[in-house]
């Protein structure tokens, strides 16, 4: 694969809540193109792209779906100039797309536990998915401000009724599913694991302050591997130019990342405090 | 077998992490130079924050092969102190690449880069897509700065050399004639990628420069060339990305190397390069490192 970016055409829009939008399309990474049509694409759920608008920007954004062997799936959440105008794109317009890259969640063989708050749930979702397709019953822990921001709400009501999925979801306003904090409704769902079992996994992204308190809960509760993916400013996305830095151990997050597991992560006093912006410049989260 | 010297700077390896490389946090340079680097030289510092340029700023063009236009992205000499304190309490070699808008500016960062613990300043005069490549492009001019900075500070000073010129050799002694204590060589080569299908420039500020295995054969014909030319220690960089890579510079007449690009790769490269040049040395029979630093001059 060569890391440089290729424009791709829009397929599918789907306008998933007020300020996030899903983005379909087909694509083969540079130098990953084969003659009979078929691609061999390394892909693991939790890698992201780096999305290129031409003559505006380019940014990190996550795979929230991928059906090999090349149609693939972003979910981007409006925050500035570039996701503004991604998002503000066509069916049949183009964008540039380079990667994937960086590391990608464990997938293991128990069903395990997805946690995640507004946008966090993109990454998690090609995660989940391959869980079903392989005909495990993952849980999902779905959390927003509002009714309205929950990610692939739909899909995952969906899941639960036709692939047995165990799907819980709560907003801060109490509009859908249960009042409160995510992390409140996370400590539920754990509880109601047999107390004997040791839960095996627990994969969290979202907020970092709420992705630090889902690592206290998921030592609490003795968890044995927890994973979250971090977010970072990003220029190469491959390891090159250590903007992405998290101190003190010097992990890059698009390349030694965006997946971080537990125990790496309690070493990382950058962890839900600080991030670094264009200049290198560190500023508190 | 592998130490070598750059002036004062005693090195236990000649493998030097090349600037813009994973420099920005202190933390990441002494990761680095635990990997087994003889030292590691920071991303360029000016005396104030730059947001430098927007992305796109590096891509890979070929394997291996890639380009930048960062823009002399930093947070500034005063915050930068912290990065240099966190690699320096882990015992990090470190050499500070500075830069500067004005010749002056250049003595003023070198010299609080000395204060904060810095081990030597390599002079970024060549940054290809920046408006200070003209210093590195003019003899005139790159003995006006290595005079200043000399005047400054008493590290050790190195210029890094931009390729992109008519005649570098001319430079290079201009530079030596100066007082500069070594010359890093080279700097990336000017270059820009075009997407046929956006019909625009990939990188946001349009060219950028090149760097990785695309430039190893450049840079290889410029330190032969300055071997023969100048008499000060020359750091070779661009393209290494294993030990063949950097024997070839070793031999060209390089006294040790910078490794930048490879780095993506992970930092195991470190321990690779050290094997390769010990086994090499053994099995052409030479003492060390010393012995075959410019050997393919006398064949």
């Amino acid at each position: 694969m060569i890391r440089k970016p290729k424009l791709i055409m829009i397929e599918k829009m789907v306008h998933e809540t007020k300020s996030i939008v899903s983005l379909y399309f087909h694509y083969i990474p540079a130098g990953c193109e084969n003659k009979d049509g078929q691609s061999t694409v390394p892909f693991t759920p939790g890698q992201f792209f780096m999305i290129w608008l031409p003559h505006l920007d380019e940014i990190p954004i996550s795979v929230s779906f991928f059906e090999p062997p090349d149609y693939w799936g972003i979910s981007v959440k409006i925050v500035g100039e570039a996701t503004r105008a991604l998002c503000g794109l066509h069916v049949g317009e183009q964008f540039g797309v380079r990667g994937p890259l960086g590391s990608g969640f464990e997938i293991i063989s128990s069903p395990g536990i997805f946690f995640g708050g507004g946008v966090g749930l993109a990454p998690l979702r090609p995660a989940i998915l391959r869980k079903v397709r392989d005909k495990q019953k993952p849980t999902v822990v779905n959390c927003a401000p509002c009714g309205e921001d929950l990610l692939f709400h739909g899909e995952f009501e969906q899941l639960a009724q036709e692939n047995g999925i165990d799907y819980y979801f709560a907003t801060e306003d109490g509009s859908c599913g249960c009042q409160g904090l995510g992390t409140e409704l996370l400590v539920q769902v754990l509880e109601k694991f047999p107390s004997k079992t040791r839960i095996k996994y627990l994969a969290a992204c979202g907020p970092e302050r709420m992705l630090v308190k889902a690592l206290d809960i998921a030592e609490k509760f003795k968890v044995l591997l927890f994973q979250a993916s971090l977010e970072r400013m990003m220029r190469c996305g491959m390891g090159m130019c250590g903007l992405c830095a998290i101190d003190p151990l010097g992990l890059r997050v698009c390349k030694d990342g965006p997946v971080f597991s537990g125990e790496v992560l309690r070493k990382c006093t950058d962890f839900g405090r600080k991030v670094r912006e264009f200049t290198g410049h560190k500023r508190d989260l | 077998m592998l130490e070598t010297n750059i002036a004062s700077l005693k090195l236990k390896t000649p493998f030097i992490l090349a600037s813009g490389i994973l420099g920005v946090s202190g933390s990441t340079l002494a990761k680095v130079f635990h990997a087994g680097a003889g030292a590691v030289v920071s991303k360029s510092i000016g005396p104030v924050p730059r947001q430098g340029y927007n992305n796109p700023s590096v891509i890979e063009i070929f394997p291996d092969t890639f380009l930048n236009a960062v823009g002399l992205a930093n947070p500034g000499i005063d915050e930068f102190a912290g990065e240099v304190k966190i690699a320096k309490d882990q015992g990090t070699v470190i050499i500070l690449s500075v830069f500067g808008g004005e010749l002056q500016e250049y003595g003023e960062v070198a010299k609080k880069a000395e204060k904060m613990g810095a081990d030597a300043i390599e002079l970024n005069i060549s940054c290809p897509h920046a408006h200070i490549s003209c210093i590195g492009a003019d003899a005139q001019r790159t003995s006006e700065v290595v005079r200043l900075v000399k005047s400054q500070t008493h590290l050790p000073i190195i210029a890094k050399l931009n390729p992109n010129v008519t005649d570098i050799v001319e430079i290079a002694r201009s530079a030596e004639k100066a007082g500069v204590d070594a010359i890093t060589a080279i700097n990336t080569v000017r270059g820009m990628l075009i997407d046929i299908d956006a019909k625009c420039p990939v990188l946001a500020n349009k060219s950028g420069g090149i760097s990785g295995k695309l430039l190893k054969p450049i840079a290889v014909k410029v330190v032969y060339d300055l071997f023969e030319s100048v008499k000060i220690p020359i750091i070779g960089c661009g393209g290494i990305s294993d030990w063949r890579d950097a024997v070839e510079f070793f031999l060209a007449g390089a006294s040790a190397v910078q490794i930048g690009s490879a780095l993506w790769k992970g930092f195991e490269i470190f321990t690779e390069l050290a094997k390769g040049t010990k086994q090499y040395i053994v099995e052409n029979k030479a003492k060390n490192l010393q012995d075959i630093i410019g050997r393919a001059h006398k064949a």
